[in-house]
């Protein structure tokens, strides 16, 4: 049996980013154990390129499309009406934003045994369309019918889908978010009675809230409802579904894990008892990255460095429009994008097009994917003006080779540059926090330490102090092998 | 222009829609007539003639309705190049099918002789051919060119009948009717070249429907069987009789007449162009237009009560349309029901004959109401409910037509008009519940595509890239 089964959604190992990587880390570091993954993605793509290379000790990978439905016959002998009002409760859930009665879901929609009809028939029977237009007569009668149908076939045809995934037994299950992963791992550990772990680096449910309140494409699909006044009720409606997931993993999970203290309060606030939340903070391999770094003063120019992704939600147009900023006073800097690009590339062209807007042209450089233990020496500062984040690694990966950050003020990056108790805060601070999409804001942070070697080398030197005391690798994974070994041994969550 | 015109505004607009919904059609039935009365004594060609007609509508009708479905999308999508291709392809498979129905008869016939065989086989190939082009033509809006190739090809036809030139056998005329339609499809063929150059040889997506969609290509070829259902329960029902079948003649193996039946359902069936061109005006002047409005309030993000209004417009829509189909058909064909006798040719006037043109009259009547519906339910993509109607439509003529045949002579030509009216009203009854639930055939009946299941190791969804030895407890 497999000790550990990950369950990922558009991470590891086919998406680089903090989050792979600190599931690679936690795989590669406990050899010992035999580990499976779950990869929620959105259509079945053959041959998918791996962006990881799989370590022997993964003995499954199964990929599993949120979108693409497989049809599975009914259970037989099952009653078909049980099936449908169970349907019927499932919308009135997501609707509400609350999913009550998980077993009576699992009995007939799922692998409980008493499941009456296929997916597709469920989406198409006269039972569903009775729901739907009961549900939209009620709380949508004046949005668009053919948007609010599609989104709640959508929805509940993922749901389904997802309730069925294989059944992969293991010892215990570990969600690396609630979400549509926070689904299966709660799905998988109704079916084999073994532990759930969730871990959270970013908080699924806000970051899908977030994402859905600035999302275009809802606001043209709600282009009628502002002409009647209406609120968007779509919305609404994929917020609570995200809430209404984001509960239910909460609540099934057996230890649910963060990476500081600002996530354990949000996954608090969006559910989960705070007496069950631990953290656990990342970590990074120190001897690997660290080296001396040439002081600032010595430097011929001035390099500010990114590393990331090359997407929105790094907002990459607010660091090339401070740098905009940065340039007028320093006009010898230059800006390093170093990361992936090929990830959203319409949003790459668009900064391609920034940059050329603003004249950066030779000052800015977008390298691609890069050994970043070079790159952060030969950089002078980092920045990173996420719009969204949790413990982002390559701060602790930066403070290994001394590197001062500015970051804007989402998820741990506070935390990270001033500190997170007051031992933690006596070591100095490592960078300066900014305000989220900020350009003015991000380009003073840049020239202050940029303009003051001694400031930029206190701060080196707190970085690489305080990776040392908190963010060590080695404790990372003596943490985890222990919560394993606990989950693995445990007896079992639920007896049939 | 009917509405707006006065009344010879009106007889003007009926006029064309009749000319554009059934003028190939009334020019070949002219042509055919035009031809038999010339010489009435050649029994071989109007077996030929029907035999042919049969075949190649049965068999295209198969492909009729998936051809222009695709043919729709082609021009929705302004994908012009993709036209001829598309015709080329269909015509390629129906011409394959006629020569193989066609070559099966030539090689097991002992009689007629080989050249009359093989001139039938290129007829019915030509006829084939300009049933496939009109299915593609009738995008363009050519009329003139259409009718006049029909008109064209039917003097020819007809001048070919001309003793003076002592062209007065089977295979004379045979083979002047043959050229006469040669012609008919080169002008079809070179109007449709004309608006649809070619770019490529073949586009053999155009038949992705048959697959897609099953019961579209059934749809149509079945009605055209139920069409002749009757007329081979007539012609091959020999065993049926003990008395014999009145006017049944075998000419040779697989060559079956039975006339007066054929020629007098055949005259009755030109009784029903007046449904034909009200329908034409009815769709092109309102139905459309609120079909049209259905689709667009979907696309347009309507609300369901605004959608379910358009609804109940169509609903209206296709109540007046009905009414003022059935009404004006209703007049024309009650009015020759009553002079049947009249209508009748002096040699083939008798009490029984008339009896069956009356009967015949009202299978018509009911057929092209029929066939209406079947368009309809086609408009809004139930298949299989049209596919449904075309079936029973078969089936119902045929056992009907054989009950007729068991019980009396008296009663022939009854059997098929119970069967299309039958048919006619259930079809129709389907046609109203399913509009009347428009809202949810539209969007939930829209299939939830699934794709099969992985079927390695445990059951569920989910698609295995790494499995290291068995999974299990």
């Amino acid at each position: 049996m497999i000790d550990v089964v990950f369950v990922l959604e558009g991470t590891y190992p086919y998406v680089s980013g903090g989050v792979s990587s600190w599931v690679q880390a936690l795989i590669t570091g406990m050899p010992e154990l035999t580990f499976g993954i779950v990869y929620l993605s959105e259509s079945y793509k053959e041959n998918r390129p791996l962006k990881y290379e799989i370590p022997d000790n993964v003995v499954c990978l199964l990929e599993v499309s949120v979108f693409d439905l497989v049809s599975l016959p009914p259970d037989e002998g099952a009653d078909r009406l049980e099936s449908w009002r169970a349907f019927s409760s499932l919308a009135g859930g997501l609707e509400r934003g609350e999913l009550d009665d998980f077993e009576d879901l699992f009995m007939h929609l799922g692998f409980g045994g008493k499941r009456g009809a296929t997916v597709a028939e469920l989406g198409t029977s006269r039972a569903s369309w009775t729901v739907l237009t009961e549900i939209y007569k009620e709380q949508a009668n004046e949005t668009s019918f053919v948007d609010f149908f599609w989104t709640w076939r959508g929805a509940l045809a993922s749901f389904l889908q997802l309730m069925l995934v294989k059944p992969i037994p293991a010892r215990c299950y570990h969600a690396v978010s609630t979400g549509w992963a926070g689904l299966v791992a709660t799905n998988l550990r109704r079916i084999h009675g073994r532990p759930m772990l969730l871990t959270e680096h970013g908080i699924y449910t806000n970051e899908r809230k977030i994402e859905i309140l600035k999302a275009e494409w809802l606001s043209t699909m709600n282009a009628r409802l502002s002409l009647r006044q209406e609120l968007g009720f779509l919305r609404k409606f994929w917020i609570n579904l995200f809430l209404a997931l984001g509960k239910l993993a909460y609540e099934h999970a057996d230890r649910i894990f963060s990476l500081y203290e600002g996530n354990k309060a949000l996954q608090a606030e969006y559910g989960a008892d705070p007496a069950t939340i631990e953290i656990v903070p990342n970590g990074v391999k120190i001897k690997y990255l660290e080296g001396e770094r040439t002081p600032l003063a010595q430097r011929e120019f001035p390099r500010v460095g990114f590393v990331g992704r090359v997407v929105p939600i790094k907002d990459v147009k607010t660091l090339i429009l401070a740098f905009k900023t940065v340039s007028a006073t320093l006009p010898d800097a230059c800006l390093d994008i170093l990361g992936p690009t090929e990830e959203d590339e319409e949003y790459f062209e668009e900064c391609r097009a920034l940059v050329g807007l603003l004249g950066l042209g030779e000052k800015v450089v977008f390298h691609g994917r890069v050994d970043v233990v070079e790159w952060f020496k030969k950089v002078d500062i980092q920045v990173l003006t996420s719009i969204s984040e949790g413990q982002p690694l390559v701060i602790l990966e930066g403070f290994c080779s001394g590197l001062p950050c500015v970051a804007s003020d989402v998820g741990s990056c506070r935390e990270l540059l001033e500190g997170r108790t007051d031992e933690d805060r006596a070591l100095g601070s490592a960078g300066l926090v900014t305000g989220i999409g900020n350009p003015e804001d991000t380009a003073q942070a840049i020239i202050a330490i940029l303009q003051n070697p001694e400031l930029h080398h206190s701060m080196s030197l707190a970085a690489r102090a305080r990776v040392k005391a908190y963010y060590d690798y080695d404790e990372m994974i003596h943490t985890y092998r222990s919560i394993y070994q606990s989950a693995m041994e445990s007896e079992g969550v639920w007896q049939a | 222009m009917a509405e707006e015109q006065g009344l010879v505004g009106f007889f003007t607009g009926y006029s064309v829609a009749a000319a554009i919904m059934a003028g190939p059609w009334i020019m070949t039935v002219l042509t055919v007539l035009g031809v038999t009365m010339l010489s009435p004594d050649l029994d071989w060609f109007d077996a030929y003639i029907t035999h042919v007609y049969q075949v190649s509508l049965i068999t295209v009708g198969f492909f009729q309705f998936p051809a222009t479905r695709y043919l729709a999308d082609l021009l929705y999508k302004k994908e012009y190049r993709q036209v001829f291709p598309s015709f080329h392809y269909t015509l390629l498979i129906c011409l394959a099918i006629t020569t193989a129905i066609g070559s099966i008869w030539a090689l097991t016939t002992p009689e007629p002789p080989g050249l009359e065989r093989l001139v039938v086989l290129c007829l019915m190939n030509i006829v084939s051919a300009q049933w496939v082009s009109l299915v593609f033509l009738v995008t363009v809006h050519n009329y003139r060119a259409i009718l006049g190739a029909f008109l064209l090809g039917g003097v020819v036809s007809i001048f070919s009948v001309n003793e003076y030139f002592g062209f007065n056998s089977n295979l004379d005329v045979l083979a002047g009717y043959t050229a006469g339609q040669a012609l008919t499809l080169f002008i079809l063929v070179g109007t449709l070249m004309s608006e649809y150059p070619a770019y490529q040889a073949f586009d053999k997506s155009c038949l992705a429907w048959l697959k897609r969609h099953p019961s579209l290509p059934l749809a149509g070829g079945l009605f055209y069987l139920g069409i002749f259902a009757d007329k081979f329960a007539f012609r091959y029902g020999g065993w049926l009789s003990g008395e014999g079948i009145m006017g049944r003649q075998v000419l040779a193996p697989w060559l079956y007449m039975s006339e007066p039946y054929e020629f007098l359902t055949f005259l009755a069936q030109l009784t029903v162009i007046p449904a034909l061109a009200v329908f034409y005006i009815r769709v092109e002047t309102g139905f459309y237009e609120v079909y049209k409005a259905f689709y667009k309030g979907i696309d347009d993000r309507c609300t369901l009560e605004e959608l379910k209004n358009i609804k109940q417009q169509i609903l209206e829509e296709m109540k007046s349309g009905a009414r003022a189909v059935a009404s004006a058909q209703g007049v024309i064909s009650l009015l020759c029901f009553l002079v049947a006798p009249q209508i009748l040719p002096n040699y083939i006037l008798s009490s029984t004959n008339t009896a069956i043109l009356r009967a015949s009259i009202v299978a018509s009547y009911f057929a092209i109401l029929l066939l209406l519906v079947i368009v309809l339910l086609l408009y809004f993509e139930f298949y299989r409910e049209a596919c449904f109607s075309a079936l029973l439509y078969t089936v119902l003529n045929y056992v009907l037509t054989v009950l007729t045949i068991l019980m009396s002579s008296d009663l022939y030509g009854w059997g098929a008009a119970v069967a299309s009216c039958t048919a006619f009203l259930v079809a129709a009854r389907i046609l109203w519940v399913r509009v009347d639930d428009l809202l949810y055939q539209t969007f939930s009946k829209s299939p939830v595509e699934t794709l099969p299941e992985t079927v390695k190791g445990l059951p569920g969804v989910g698609r295995y890239r790494i499995q290291k030895g068995e999974l299990s407890c």
